[in-house]
């Protein structure tokens, strides 16, 4: 609070212009923090995760409409648990590891739906494919920090993951529920 | 004729028999394939199929061997020879434990992988050890010999079965078709 206070106090003895009114900045931390996707095999779910992720958010939970929200996945960083499935996913057919090792979302559109929950509206680009998606998440402060939480639905087939026979759904299904845990913690 | 006697095979026992040995002939194809297959939806689907009988083959088998537990088989008619005896009993006890064994090294196989899987989409096969590359290759190489040890057990099964049929001339063969045969 006294931190706050002697911000506002600066800010009032500076000029306004070199003191914007300007939501926090939030850093990820990686320790309490999780992406997981989960495909399904004949009908049963088959959940991975991407070990290395980043994102940073410029948000006020109350004031959420001027924020944004970047995200970078490290898809090479893709576990499935299943040996022969970690080795299929790195190819052409699936990540292209060698040509796509980074996936981005970034959004500058964000608002909310009602009480904690909210939605970021912006672009994915996987697999170099760009698309506006949808990205939900419930906002829970805590002492150290905030968590923001959510999942969605992703259809592989827009995003060209698993070409050729594996474009078939039938064993593999089309979509891929993506859920994430971000712990963030006030930058700076 | 639900039970067995002196000379017949009940029903159920028949039953059993041949449903399960269309399913193994059935599953031996599905195996080879399923593990011979380039990687592909196909490949999934053979092992899907091959994994859903491996369950229902299992099933089977205890339940064949509970019914056999209280119905004891017929006996061997008269003219076998103590070796021929003892090869019958032993042939039979290999199929059983390969029966068992089988599936039991392929669910192995399915739990050390760790591929999700549902038989026949309906029922989550639950793991019987923990997800280890290691442990799965041995347990597949082993599932891989029994299969083998599996297909030259059934070339004896059948070959013993043509000769009590055509060169003994007995009626061992003939009781385990289904219907009712008159024994003479």
């Amino acid at each position: 609070m006294k931190e706050i206070a002697g911000l506002l106090g600066l800010c009032g003895l500076l000029a306004f212009g070199l003191c914007p009114v300007q939501a926090a900045d939030w850093k990820m931390d990686p320790a309490g923090s999780k992406l997981e996707f989960v495909a399904t095999f004949e009908k049963t779910a088959a959940p991975g995760v991407f070990k290395e992720f980043d994102a940073r958010l410029r948000f006020d939970p109350d004031k959420p409409a001027g924020g944004g929200l970047d995200v970078i996945v490290k898809v090479t960083s893709a576990d499935m648990n299943i040996a022969d499935a970690n080795k299929e996913i790195r190819g052409k057919d699936w990540f292209d590891y060698a040509a796509f090792p980074q996936a981005e979302f970034r959004s500058t559109e964000l608002r909310r739906i009602e009480g904690n929950r909210y939605v970021a509206r912006g672009t994915l680009v996987l697999k170099g494919v760009k698309q506006p998606i949808e990205v939900p998440f419930s906002w829970t402060a805590s002492a150290d920090g905030a968590v923001m939480e959510g999942e969605l639905l992703l259809s592989r087939g827009a995003f060209g993951i698993g070409l050729g026979e594996w474009a078939a759904t039938n064993v593999i299904g089309a979509d891929v529920k993506v859920k994430f845990k971000v712990k963030l913690r006030k930058a700076g | 004729m639900l039970r067995n006697d002196a000379d017949s095979w009940g029903a159920p026992a028949k039953l059993f028999h041949w449903v399960m040995a269309a399913l193994i002939l059935a599953q031996i194809a599905l195996g080879v394939m399923a593990a011979s297959w380039r990687v592909s939806p196909t490949k999934i689907e053979l092992f899907f199929w091959h994994k859903s009988t491996g369950v229902l083959i299992l099933t089977l088998v205890a339940l064949r061997l509970l019914w056999r537990l209280a119905n004891p088989p017929p006996e061997l008619p008269s003219g076998i020879a103590a070796w021929e005896r003892a090869a019958a009993r032993l042939s039979h006890l290999l199929l059983y434990a390969l029966m068992i064994a089988l599936p039991v090294t392929g669910w192995i196989v399915n739990s050390a992988s760790n591929v999700p899987f549902r038989i026949f989409w309906l029922i989550p096969l639950p793991a019987i050890v923990a997800p280890d590359e290691p442990t799965a290759d041995l347990a597949a190489l082993v599932h891989g010999g029994l299969a083998a040890l599996l297909a030259l057990a059934l070339v004896a099964h059948i070959g013993a079965a043509l000769r009590h049929h055509f060169v003994k001339r007995n009626t061992v063969l003939i009781r385990m078709l289904p219907g009712t045969w008159r024994t003479p």
